[in-house]
């Protein structure tokens, strides 16, 4: 499992709302690290730490939306979609090579055809569950990886609610340099 | 943290086997007769399984380590709290 990155520039006496832009936009770094290029399949690794990353992601946007009234939902249910599916997708795979197993060991049980027959067709219908899932899972993908897509997510993790009198943010600059 | 792995995965293997029954079920529900009848020793090969796995996860439920992450983990909690209260960097 990739580690989490590190949050920099952030101590326990900065204010809620400058903490919560570190720790956002950190974490969404993170999870647009592991599959940079849509077009390319990625491993099953790559795949895995995708989704241990959205879930990081979106616990942390779940936990900090109060600073941010309104605008996470949005990435919150997008998250959540994109780790429904990568979660479907890792159940096929499990499930696939549990079957896989199964197989070599009613071959080698010396098992009736029918029953081999049986189990291999199963391994198919998980091949086409895998394959039906990836496709729509590779179309959100695309979608949230477009630049003005993720510049759009960026914007929106660094404009907290600031509590009235504090000092304005150094949000905005950094968000516009990508 | 390691602790949280063991108990992690001893939900896991339990967890992952009721998730594929469950599939198996579904997939089961569009097969023929003759087919279905194949896909139940499956079935059957799994649940047997299962037990075993729930055995094993009840032996770490009611073993010192999990007793003792347990401990930790509610001491944790309580100390925490404690610092936020008192309005201490945590």
């Amino acid at each position: 499992m990739a580690k989490p990155f590190k949050i920099r520039r952030v101590s326990p006496d900065d204010p809620a709302h400058r903490a919560a832009v570190r720790i956002l936009r950190t974490r969404l770094r993170e999870f647009y690290s592991h599959w940079p290029d849509p077009d390319e399949i990625p491993s099953p690794e790559q795949l895995h730490n995708q989704r241990i990353s959205g879930k990081r992601l979106r616990y942390s946007a779940e936990t900090l939306r109060d600073l941010f009234p309104d605008r996470l939902a949005l990435m919150i249910d997008l998250l959540k979609r994109q780790q429904d599916l990568l979660g479907a997708i890792q159940d096929a795979v499990t499930q696939r090579s549990v079957i896989a197993v199964d197989l070599a060991r009613r071959r080698l049980a010396r098992a009736r055809r029918e029953e081999i027959t049986a189990l291999e067709e199963l391994l198919a219908t998980y091949d086409a569950r895998h394959s039906e899932l990836f496709t729509e899972l590779e179309d959100i993908w695309r979608g949230m990886s477009r630049k003005r897509f993720r510049a759009l997510l960026k914007d929106i993790v660094s404009r907290p609610v600031r509590p009235e009198g504090s000092e304005p943010q150094e949000t905005t600059p950094e968000a516009a340099s990508g | 943290m390691s602790q949280l792995t063991l108990l992690a995965d001893a939900l896991g293997r339990v967890r992952d086997i009721d998730v594929m029954l469950e599939s198996l079920t579904a997939i089961e529900q569009n097969l023929p007769a003759t087919r279905r009848d194949m896909i139940a020793d499956l079935g059957a090969r799994l649940r047997r399984r299962r037990r075993y796995h729930q055995r094993r996860l009840g032996l770490y439920l009611r073993d010192e380590e999990y007793t003792h992450l347990k401990g930790s983990l509610s001491e944790l909690v309580q100390t925490t709290g404690a610092q936020i209260e008192h309005g201490q960097a945590v």
